[in-house]
């Protein structure tokens, strides 16, 4: 009697084409060109970087669906997006060998140079990074759609862990980068502008920054700490506030491998809001916060000055460390991310919040990754806070909750 | 949410949420209503409506005439069926239903001579019957929601005392993608609607009727203006196309900016709402004592050669029509409704019933393999609803049918939007289906229990 001809099934019959490889290829593309300006600015490392965290967190979800007897879902472009986002968080560094390097000399008559080249350049840690990413922070949740922090960062926050102690040099600041022409005069060479920003402002406080000895009006020592931090970080730009920033808005800057091409982040957010994958509140809410909190708070900058409040730079705080792709591309993350719009506020806000107090008050210079994070571990309450009025009920009945 | 309710300054009223399927009218919408051939036999359902099934009142051999009572109605909550073509009963026996399952049918085969029980489809003067006149007329002639959700309408048109009507909305939205017998009803017999419209009015003592039209039926919305403009109490408007804009209690806020209480109806906010063909239908009993003979099917789809309007008898088989509008080779699916709510089917050995208003055939099944939920939230800013669908799907999937019912699983109105609209390919409305179930066995269980811990005492 059953016509074979026929399938059953439950409506709808009809389906929206978007599916989710479409949506993360389409966010692999748009991401990239700021992960190709990495390669640019930081040289062949950068290229080594990226596919160390990309082969990686697609080898090792491919490998781990195997081991378990799943369906392989590489194909769906997020392991790919993540490890593009892992590399794009880390230092480029992380993989560079210094010519003359002693390992290198070491083991090349043993092994030959490229294999000894291998050994030198610690290629195993951002495989590492993004077999955390991928085997902790998603797989071991249930895979795509399971897991409550975003892989890309809770592998990073990982690294930085780990590998913090590995020894001096590139390591001992994930975010350190040698440009191989940069002049620079700091005794510090390598750390971000952040860093030293934040280094310089501390130095100041308790009297011991050459520029700022003697100063008595806390704003005229912010000027001159930044003044100082320019001819530390970005020598040619000394005096021209323009090229300055400038400098971050296309990339030209210390920094992860991927977060310094601004204007790209930008425009690719802008993108991912036209196309609907990513809800305008998060970005716009995180960076307004950070940015206005950032500007607002008190900083300590002279010994015998009270903190000033209000002296914060807003486009720096803006373009500088991973602010933007943390705005744009990690905290919009669909899955660790509320389901709901006003969620997304109280998110975004929270993510600017923490991250203002992390760079001013906090340990670290940046404080995007660990916001993130922290926020994410909020989202299951934040959406049963937000959860919307059903249709024909009073409010009060859906507060009971 | 999101979407703002338009004002009066020219932008079209809709409803927070929906979605915009592609609507696909344009394979059938210029094709007038044409007359189905006459079918040699029909199988006429005992149950073609909400509510208790149809009593059979004619025997296996009995003459019957177009129009005859054949099935009694089984409760007040029942209408009656009637013969829809003239001659002799062949069989009283279980068929296929619609709904997967045998329902008892009343199988006649034709005469050829198509002739009217005596009285029937004969001019009326209604004009001085009173509401409960109306409805019994109604009542007696079968009417049952021709929207597809076939509803008694004459208990729709009883509202109790307490619960006084202020407007009636005459839907011709028609919001599903594919269907367009409402539209093509509306140009073509805009004045049956209209005087039905007004017959409802007197049976509800309301003085005020709307006729909502989707934005994308300029035409129909036209002519349906012009038929009104005489009747004071009549307006038409017009309504943003989305989907679903048709539902009953999106439509009511869309208009009017009331909420249908949860788990309550819309005379609970002093509405009503019916489809313009029942309203039709209405004209036809009252005016004319026409019983539910037949009713307006649009065959359409990719899977079919000449997508067509056709005038349908009751108990027709869908093989009938399918043939006559071409089926091609090749062709997934076969749904009786529209494509967001419709019904698929696994044989085409049916029959049309009331509440068929479409008959789609698709060359694609659409269905298959889907993925975990990966929170993009288009469900949540899409539930006309305004419930959080995702979650459902991962309660049902986790059987855990209480947490959903605290959810509010029961409030949904599976319309599709949110398994339309989802990347990963849940079938988040299956999944809520089987909730509510699942719910509803239970609570049966636990009545059961109850009665025998009574009885035991």
């Amino acid at each position: 009697m059953s016509d074979p001809r026929f399938a059953v099934s439950t409506s709808p019959h009809i389906k929206d084409r978007e599916n989710i490889p479409r949506i993360m290829w389409r966010v692999n593309i748009i991401l990239a060109p700021a992960a190709i300006m990495g390669c640019v600015f930081f040289g062949p490392d950068a290229a080594i970087t990226l596919a160390l965290c990309i082969g990686g967190a697609v080898g090792t979800e491919a490998l781990i669906q195997k081991i378990f007897g799943r369906k392989i879902t590489v194909g769906d472009g997020s392991a790919f997006l993540t490890g593009m986002l892992l590399a794009m968080v880390i230092s480029p560094a992380m993989v560079h060998v210094n010519a003359g390097d002693p390992v290198v000399a070491k083991y090349a008559p043993l092994v030959g140079h490229a294999l000894a080249v291998i050994f030198a350049s610690n290629f195993y840690v951002p495989l590492i990074g993004a077999f955390f990413a991928i085997a902790f922070a998603k797989q071991m949740f249930g895979g795509l759609g399971c897991n409550i922090w975003n892989p890309a960062l809770a592998g990073r926050a990982f690294m930085l862990a780990a590998y913090a102690l590995l020894g001096t040099g590139v390591w001992s600041n994930i975010e350190q980068i040698k440009y191989p022409n940069q002049q620079t005069a700091s005794a510090t060479t390598g750390a971000t502008a952040r860093a030293e920003d934040k280094k310089n402002k501390s130095l100041s406080a308790s009297g011991k920054l050459e520029a700022t000895k003697g100063e008595t009006d806390p704003r005229r020592a912010i000027e001159k700490i930044r003044e100082e931090t320019i001819k530390n970080k970005a020598p040619g730009a000394q005096g021209d506030k323009l090229k300055w920033y400038g400098r971050f808005l296309i990339g030209y800057r210390d920094g992860s491998l991927g977060e310094t091409c601004s204007i790209w982040l930008i425009i690719g957010g802008i993108i991912l809001i036209a196309l609907k994958y990513i809800d305008w509140r998060v970005p716009v809410f995180f960076i307004g916060t950070a940015v206005f909190l950032g500007w607002l708070l008190p900083v300590k900058v002279l010994p015998n000055a009270p903190p000033v409040w209000g002296a914060g730079d807003p486009l720096f705080d803006a373009m500088s460390g991973g602010l933007l792709i943390g705005a744009f591309f990690m905290a919009t993350d669909m899955v660790t991310s509320p389901i709901t719009r006003k969620g997304n506020i109280i998110f975004g806000i929270g993510c600017g919040v923490l991250t203002a107090v992390i760079r001013l008050y906090g340990g670290y210079p940046e404080g995007v990754c660990y916001s993130i994070l922290l926020m994410n571990t909020a989202v299951p309450l934040i959406d049963r806070w937000t959860r919307p009025r059903v249709f024909g009920t009073k409010l009060e009945a859906a507060e009971q909750r | 949410m999101s979407h703002a309710v338009a004002n009066d300054a020219g932008r079209p009223k809709t409803f927070p949420g929906g979605t915009h399927p592609p609507e696909k009218k344009e394979l059938s919408k210029d094709r007038p209503i044409e007359n189905a051939p006459l079918p040699q036999r029909v199988c006429i359902p005992l149950s073609q409506h909400i509510g208790a099934p149809c009593k059979a009142v004619v025997d296996k051999g009995a003459a019957v005439k177009k129009g005859q009572v054949i099935g009694e109605a089984g409760g007040f909550v029942s209408v009656p069926v009637h013969a829809s073509i003239s001659g002799t009963v062949a069989a009283i026996e279980k068929r296929p239903s619609l709904f997967g399952g045998l329902v008892p049918c009343i199988v006649i085969d034709g005469d050829g001579k198509d002739e009217w029980l005596e009285g029937c489809n004969k001019p009326v003067d209604h004009s001085r019957w009173d509401a409960a006149a109306i409805r019994r007329k109604v009542a007696e002639c079968g009417l049952a929601g021709m929207g597809g959700a076939t509803f008694p309408t004459h208990v729709k048109l009883s509202p109790p005392a307490d619960k006084p009507i202020d407007t009636v909305i005459i839907n011709g939205v028609e919001c599903e993608p594919y269907l367009t017998c409402d539209y093509r009803l509306m140009l073509e017999q805009p004045k049956r609607i209209i005087d039905g419209a007004e017959i409802i009015l007197r049976a509800v003592d309301c003085n005020r009727g709307i006729i909502a039209i989707e934005a994308n039926k300029p035409d129909a919305y036209e002519v349906m203006k012009q038929h009104a403009g005489g009747h004071g109490k009549i307006s038409v408007e017009m309504v943003a196309v989305k989907y679903p804009q048709g539902a009953e209690k999106q439509l009511i806020k869309a208009l009017l900016k009331r909420e249908v209480p949860s788990g309550g109806l819309p005379m609970d906010v002093g509405a009503l709402v019916h489809n313009v063909g029942t309203a039709a239908a209405v004209f036809d009993a009252v005016a004319l004592n026409k019983p539910v003979v037949d009713r307006v099917v649009t065959i359409t789809g990719e899977g079919v050669e000449r997508p067509s309007n056709f005038l349908v008898r009751i108990g027709t088989p869908l093989a009938m029509l399918l043939e006559k509008a071409g089926m091609k080779p090749g062709v997934q699916k076969l749904v009786l409704g529209g494509p967001m709510m419709g019904l698929a089917q696994f044989t085409p050995d049916l029959p049309v019933t009331k509440g068929t208003s479409g008959v789609l055939v698709l060359m694609e099944a659409y269905s298959g393999d889907y993925q975990n939920c990966i929170r993009c939230g288009r469900c949540v800013q899409s539930c006309p609803s305004y419930l959080v669908p995702s979650e459902l799907s991962m309660m049902a999937e986790a059987r855990e049918w209480q947490i959903a019912k605290q959810s509010n699983v029961l409030d949904c109105i599976e319309c599709g939007v949110c398994a339309y609209v989802c990347p990963a390919k849940r079938p988040i409305v299956h999944l809520v289906k089987l909730t509510k179930n699942e719910l509803l066995r239970i609570k049966k269980e636990a009545d059961a229990n109850k009665k025998t811990v009574e009885a035991k005492k």
